[in-house]
């Protein structure tokens, strides 16, 4: 418990959200996988049973890991070393969206004019591709989340 | 350890000012007793600004607080 009390409580609320996207994670992504691989065209509602889970599952976990923390003390205000933290973590996070969003573009328009060669994976699997851009988005938050966190732990 | 070329006194300064605490320093000036303690340790160089802040608090012109080691540009 330590380890918990020497934190800043922004630290502590990026740790928090960093469990909370991983646990999301790992509980919407095999389970959607599995759903958009089944040859069954009616995947739609169990999908969106899917989604309301997992925003649930989402919402709930977040909300207890911040009633603690905000049990442990409020949180102040962010200091100049904190923003200087979130900028480059942000900058990180986005970089690695914008790497994803072109190799998806490039496989896209690669597969449409070479169809034979761009065939793994087969984006033409209904709701492959927002998929893949929500995993790039949760992907890139929790870059930002652990380069913060890094950053806190490293101190500068 | 990397940090900044930028020294500073801000523990003795402290010391002198009735054994004054980071978290206390650290409220002064408004920042968290974590960034204080990376300012203190040479870990983080403070905005001009935070650092006129932390020697205001002590009373002492800037220089007395911070220096830049003339070889630090090499």
């Amino acid at each position: 418990m330590g380890f918990l009390q020497e934190m800043a409580n922004r630290e502590r609320r990026l740790w928090a959200a960093l469990f909370v996207d991983l646990v999301v994670a790992l509980y919407y992504f095999p389970k959607a996988l599995a759903l958009l691989l089944r040859d069954d065209s009616d995947i739609v509602t169990d999908l969106l049973g899917l989604v309301f889970k997992s925003t649930v599952l989402g919402i709930v976990l977040a909300l207890i890991l911040y009633a603690l923390f905000a049990i442990a003390g409020a949180e102040s205000a962010a200091d100049e070393r904190e923003k200087r933290f979130a900028a480059r973590a942000n900058g990180a996070g986005y970089w690695a969206l914008q790497v994803f969003v072109i190799v998806l573009i490039w496989q896209l328009s690669a597969s449409a004019l070479v169809p034979d060669f761009y065939r793994i994976p087969d984006l033409s699997i209904p709701f492959l591709i927002p998929h893949l851009l929500l995993l790039a988005l949760i992907v890139s938050r929790m870059i930002k989340s652990g380069l913060e966190l890094f950053y806190y732990r490293r101190g500068y | 350890m990397k940090g900044t070329a930028i020294q500073n006194n801000i523990r003795r300064l402290r010391f002198e000012a009735n054994e004054m605490s980071q978290a206390a320093l650290a409220e002064r000036v408004g920042v968290t007793r974590q960034t204080l303690n990376a300012i203190e340790a040479a870990k983080y160089s403070p905005t001009l600004e935070l650092a006129f802040k932390i020697a205001l608090v002590f009373g002492q012109p800037l220089d007395a607080v911070f220096q830049y080691p003339a070889g630090s540009m090499s």
